[in-house]
């Protein structure tokens, strides 16, 4: 359903379109603001507090943006405003590990990648224990890495949107997202060599 | 000619669409002489799609009585003040944009 829909039944008081939207977009809110305040307990807070504003400013809606983006605006300033307040500054600089050590000094592969040719990882990852670990894998990222993740992948931002959102560069947003998609990468390629092993 | 290295680099640019299109070349160009780059390409676009599906997945939440009835309160008072409901804070152009 589109969000613009979702808007108008809320406006007119329906619940279950509340609901649905709050069930859809809330673990991405609480993401988003756990980079931004690097606390859980502070990130529940305010993702608490950007509903009630949300709610409040309901009728202030313009459609300018969609409203998904619009709350995760909310939920920024007052992520932001919150670190402020407590003194806290989370570092969404890139963290400096690499993947050099699969090179040769010649560029060339030390360690050649596993060949996934003969295998579909959606088949491999089709059981909940698979899917558990991808979700583990994007759980044990960094806060910025998977509050990169969310918006770009599931909310379909831009990188200029998303830095918008971390107050961070565009450019630093793709480090992010590169970093956090290779690292999610290597943990599928270990559980699909260890099967391969079996 | 790229190095491995490299191509490893401009893997994601590519699988996203992203890159040029003279990078596009030198990356296909790579891959055709080069199976273990061809496998880390392939890598990194079904990764992609398990993220998306995974994050998908794993995301629903369950609304708190507390923020339910704040939400029952203040529609209710917009109707009572007739500013809520019809179309009245939608703009159409949303639509397109959602």
């Amino acid at each position: 359903m589109a969000a613009t829909d979702l808007h108008v039944r809320m406006m007119n008081g329906d619940q279950s379109a509340f609901a649905e939207l709050f069930g859809s977009l809330n673990s991405n809110l609480l993401r988003v603001a756990m980079s931004i305040t690097g606390n859980r307990a502070t990130a529940e807070e305010v993702t608490q507090e950007a509903w009630m504003s949300v709610i409040e400013k309901l009728d202030t809606y313009k459609g300018d943006a969609p409203l998904r983006h619009w709350i995760l605006r909310i939920l920024s300033n007052k992520s932001r405003t919150r670190a402020k307040r407590d003194g806290k500054t989370t570092s969404l600089s890139p963290d400096q590990s690499g993947s050099s050590d699969q090179f040769t000094d010649d560029g060339e592969w030390a360690v050649p990648p596993a060949l996934w040719d003969d295998i579909t990882p959606e088949r491999i990852l089709s059981g909940r224990q698979s899917w558990e670990l991808v979700q583990e894998a994007i759980q044990g990222l960094p806060s910025a890495q998977q509050a990169v993740l969310t918006l770009m992948e599931q909310e379909n931002m831009t990188a200029n949107d998303c830095a918008a959102i971390l107050d961070t560069t565009p450019a630093n947003v793709r480090v992010l997202l590169h970093r956090a998609r290779d690292r999610i990468r290597q943990v599928i390629d270990d559980e699909i060599k260890s099967q391969k092993h079996l | 000619m790229l190095t491995c290295r490299e191509l490893s680099e401009k893997a994601q640019d590519y699988t996203d669409g992203t890159c040029s299109v003279w990078m596009r070349m030198r990356i296909r160009f790579h891959m055709a002489m080069c199976r273990n780059c061809a496998g880390f390409i392939d890598q990194t676009r079904k990764t992609k799609t398990l993220i998306s599906k995974s994050l998908a997945r794993g995301s629903q939440s369950k609304v708190s009585a507390d923020l339910l009835a704040a939400f029952k309160e203040k529609t209710s008072d917009a109707a009572k003040s007739g500013s809520g409901g019809g179309e009245s804070g939608a703009n159409p152009e949303a639509a397109k944009k959602s």
